[in-house]
């Protein structure tokens, strides 16, 4: 096959079985030497392994994008509505993780609007301070929605 | 019994889907765990918040590797490697493969890390390598 040497044919199919373990998460590292006797099988195995580590940037940020995901969303549990900051380790991340981070980072970011809304509004209620009336559009329009919402 | 691992002896395997995260200051000091890794290193969350992250350090894992995960992820770049820990009664450990990454939290660096599951001949690979450390 490709006029090939079968011993080199079997590093070669290998390596290629080592580079669909590492996609397919079979495994976590993988390093592709270029140990065929062939100049140009080297040559394939030299790119297959330069493959394999840019792939491996690609996975890297996706597990620590999904990791700040993950923290982010498990803070918000305990009330802390912090906003996702990973523009510097995105840059190989996923497209779907981005998306995913993006509408994240949108929901927290008006969360905390409308809880600040509530906030100012008790605190108006508290001190008697009624003189201005509440926003039409206000938190209490967003409360009724996520009520009609669940109904 | 935790879904997301299972017991052999001394030690606790990961399941596949196991992923662990926990976060920490510049000084290394945990500032925030999901419930996977609580769940594994048997420690509640609020046990692990303002302790060192080096509570969960097995005595096997050589300083080396520590040395090379800190002089990485302090230059701003992702560390992965596979580590040793130990649980909270020291009487059981686990292997993850760890993931490394510097964070700005409130304008200060913080570090993220997430882990999986290692196979056993990454295991076994490991063990070989920091025996040589």
């Amino acid at each position: 096959m490709f006029d090939i040497s079968k011993s080199d044919y079997l590093v070669l199919k290998q390596a290629i079985q080592e580079c669909r373990n590492f996609v397919l998460e079979k495994v976590n590292e993988t390093a592709i030497s270029p140990d065929a006797r062939s100049a140009r099988v080297n040559d394939l195995l030299h790119d297959l392994n330069q493959f394999a580590g840019e792939y491996k940037n690609v996975r890297d940020a996706n597990y620590i994008q999904a990791g700040m995901l993950a923290m982010s969303v498990f803070r918000a549990k305990t009330g802390e509505l912090s906003n996702v900051s990973m523009a510097n380790c995105t840059q190989n991340g996923s497209g779907v993780l981005k998306e995913t981070t993006n509408f994240y980072n949108g929901l927290m970011t008006r969360l905390k609007e409308l809880f600040s809304e509530i906030e100012n509004g008790f605190s108006r209620i508290s001190h008697n301070d009624l003189r201005i009336p509440f926003k039409a559009d206000g938190w209490h329009h967003d409360i009724r929605a996520l009520n009609e919402h669940n109904q | 019994m935790s879904n997301i691992f299972t017991t052999n002896g001394a030690e606790r395997i990961l399941s596949d889907k196991a992923f662990l995260v926990s976060e920490t200051d510049e000084k290394g000091i945990i500032v925030f765990a999901n419930d996977d890794f609580c769940s594994i290193a048997d420690y509640r969350v609020e046990e692990l918040i303002g302790k060192p992250h080096n509570i969960v350090r097995h005595p096997d894992m050589p300083r080396a590797a520590f040395k090379d995960l800190w002089d990485t992820v302090k230059t701003g770049k992702t560390w992965t490697g596979f580590v040793k820990n130990k649980t909270s009664s020291g009487n059981q450990y686990y292997w993850v493969y760890a993931t490394v990454y510097p964070i700005m939290r409130e304008g200060r660096r913080h570090y993220i890390s997430c882990r999986r599951k290692p196979t056993a001949d990454e295991i076994e690979s490991a063990i070989a390598l920091y025996k040589t450390l």
